[in-house]
């Protein structure tokens, strides 16, 4: 993994993020808003695994990333680990408005834990928010899951779009050699100031391109 | 073997074809496949050559000849193919025809299985190959015919069919219903013709018909399905999956064996077929089960439109599912200036998403292409891209 040094301009940082997590609890959904601000009522399943690359442009930095988003359907499982053992940072996610999904999270994160220990950054995610009157898992107790296994938590939606752009910074703000940034510190901050420069100020603007 | 019991009914009826069309079991197929694929390959890139040269002066001429050649085709087909398959899956059609005297072949089963191979190597089906329930043939479309040959079935029993869907949903129903309605949803073309339910039910058969023990349908699988509804009646599509999936392409489904053994071949032949590409890739860590395993695990079906899809599985059912993994390579290779300059640094340069919208190649195109690839690809290789769909791996397989 990349290590990053403290002068500018240092070289484009790689970082593999892998999403986890059942069926249809919106993986895929999640990274197309992130990537193209898009939102889609009928996604097709995930087919084994789908291969992104995005570059961000933080503050300081570029990084990029390499979003693999796998499949949550059973049959891929037994093949998961191998790909959790390349990666950096683990995305697991459940849909607030299935609780299976969330019980099946205890499993995603011992996978994680059982391939890269502490050495990963461990992120929980409850998405589909915007469903608030079907709702079965509730924000304390999402965040009393992340808690108890002393890992990163957020809810999203990514119909609506919803904290998708926070996830992300808060990924980047957590990424190995981002400590010390203006992004750890203020991650809250900037996500407001993403908002405001998106369309004004293209130069610092947080939207990232993807040139693929 | 399952698929045995399921062609000693063929046996069950009388007259000379259907005496014939114990030759054309599927295994009898895959033996003379292996023993002809050297061959054939050879003599296919051969003819792939001639056929890429003509390529362009063809377009121009196609107005003109395209009636005149598909009535040849037609003919030619027609000759091959029937009377043996004049009996579709449409129970009408079936009972109507069913006892019509079969006409002696001129040619035996292996003779004709190599002519389709050739019409469909050299020329590709008719355009109008996709129609279902003309006059000509049929409830089933040409294709859908053309396909069964190679899959070597012949008269589908429809009861079997029937039966199997009156028993209802199977221990699978649930998961089945997840894929289904999330199956080329988008894709009018394919909504247009196949309908979630028709999907539903020939793999809730396909289920009961393997036992129905829970987990006997595998996600995805309704990709791998959707290929034959769209071009054939319920009853050959059922049929016509179940033998691809047991005899084509099982170690694709029981588990991800021969998926992961193409992911190596795939490597192995892009060395061959572009070094330099091969090497950027090795460059970055970029593994085909990064970028590739939706199309290549599907057999390019993920790659939309379904018209086009066909047109590839028309070689893959003719001389095999590895084509498959070459149908995929060509996509890349064609795309290799494009993904060498990729000026993004050390990252990805290729996404799944470009390479499932089929990086800008049709189905023409990918098969002219893959047909010069195969060309440099050595005995070793070739042998072992074509067993790795049918056979688990074996020690020697190793790569060389
Ligand atoms: N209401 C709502 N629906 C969502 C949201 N996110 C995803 N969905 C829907 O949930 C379904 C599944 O979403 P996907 O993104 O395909 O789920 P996935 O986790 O990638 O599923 P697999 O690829 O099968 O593992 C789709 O129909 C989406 O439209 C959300 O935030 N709100
Ligand atoms: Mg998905």
């Amino acid at each position: 993994m990349a290590g990053v040094s403290s002068s500018a301009p240092t070289p484009l940082a790689k970082y593999k993020l892998v999403f986890l997590g059942d069926q249809s609890v919106g993986k895929t959904s999640i990274i197309t808003r992130f990537m193209y601000d898009k939102f889609d009522n009928n996604y097709q399943a995930t087919i084994g695994i789908d291969f992104l690359s995005k570059t961000m442009y933080l503050e300081d930095r570029t990084v990029r990333l390499q979003l693999w988003d796998t499949a949550g359907q059973e049959r891929f499982r037994s093949l998961i680990p191998s790909y959790i053992r390349d990666s950096s940072v683990a995305v697991v996610v459940y849909d607030v408005v299935n609780r299976a999904s969330f019980i099946n999270t205890t499993k995603w994160i011992e996978e994680v834990r059982n391939e890269r220990g502490n050495d990963v950054i461990l992120v929980l995610v409850g998405n589909k928010t915007d469903q608030t009157e079907k709702r079965q898992v509730s924000v304390e107790e999402g965040d009393a899951k992340a808690k108890e296994h002393d890992i990163m938590f957020i809810e999203t939606s990514a119909k609506a779009g919803f904290n998708v752009k926070a996830l992300f910074r808060k990924i980047a703000a957590a990424l190995p050699g981002m400590e010390n940034s203006a992004m750890a510190r203020d991650t809250d901050l900037i996500d407001v100031k993403l908002n405001a420069s998106a369309s004004t100020n293209p130069t610092a603007s947080q939207e990232s391109s993807c040139g693929c | 073997m399952r698929h045995a019991a399921t062609f000693a009914r063929w046996a069950r009826g009388s007259g000379d074809w259907r005496a014939e069309a114990r030759h054309w079991t599927p295994c009898a197929l895959l033996r003379a496949a292996a023993r002809l694929t050297d061959f054939s390959v050879r003599e296919l890139a051969r003819a792939a050559v001639r056929l890429g040269a003509r390529a362009d002066s063809r377009r121009r001429r196609a107005r003109r000849a395209s009636v005149f050649r598909r009535m040849e085709i037609e003919d030619e087909l027609l000759q091959i193919l029937l009377p043996a398959d004049r009996v579709s899956g449409d129970l009408s059609d079936a009972q109507r025809d069913g006892n019509t005297p079969a006409e002696p072949f001129s040619l035996s089963p292996e003779e004709r299985i190599d002519r389709l191979r050739k019409l469909v190597a050299t020329h590709g089906l008719p355009h109008s190959a996709n129609e279902m329930g003309t006059e000509k043939f049929g409830m089933c479309s040409l294709r859908g015919i053309v396909w069964k040959a190679f899959l070597g079935i012949g008269v589908i029993p429809v009861h079997n069919y029937m039966n199997l869907v009156a028993q209802g949903p199977s221990a699978d129903a649930e998961k089945i219903g997840n894929d289904t309605i999330r199956t080329f949803i988008k894709n009018v073309d394919f909504t247009s013709r196949v309908s979630p339910d028709m999907l539903s039910r020939v793999l809730n058969a396909y289920c009961h018909a393997r036992g129905n023990t829970k987990g006997t349908y595998v996600q995805s699988m309704s990709i791998l399905c959707a290929p034959f509804l769209y071009l054939m009646p319920e009853p050959d599509a059922f049929e016509s999956f179940s033998v691809f999936l047991e005899c084509h392409v099982p170690e694709y489904v029981n588990n991800y064996r021969g998926v992961f053994s193409a992911f190596r071949l795939f490597e192995e032949c892009l060395r061959v077929a572009d070094r330099q590409l091969y090497d950027h890739f090795v460059g970055y860590q970029l593994k085909p089960e990064l970028y590739a395993f939706s199309t290549i695990s599907t057999l390019n079906a993920c790659v939309p439109p379904m018209s086009d899809t066909v047109k590839l599985w028309d070689v893959q059912l003719a001389f095999g599912a590895y084509w498959g993994v070459i149908f995929t390579l060509a996509r890349i290779v064609n795309s290799s200036a494009l993904l060498l300059s990729s000026k993004e640094g050390p990252g990805a340069p290729l996404i799944t998403r470009e390479l499932e919208q089929g990086l800008g190649m049709n189905a023409e195109a990918v098969l002219k292409l893959s047909f010069e690839l195969v060309q440099q690809f050595d005995a070793h290789l070739l042998q072992r891209l074509v067993k790795h769909a049918i056979q688990p791996p074996q020690p020697e397989d190793a790569g060389s």
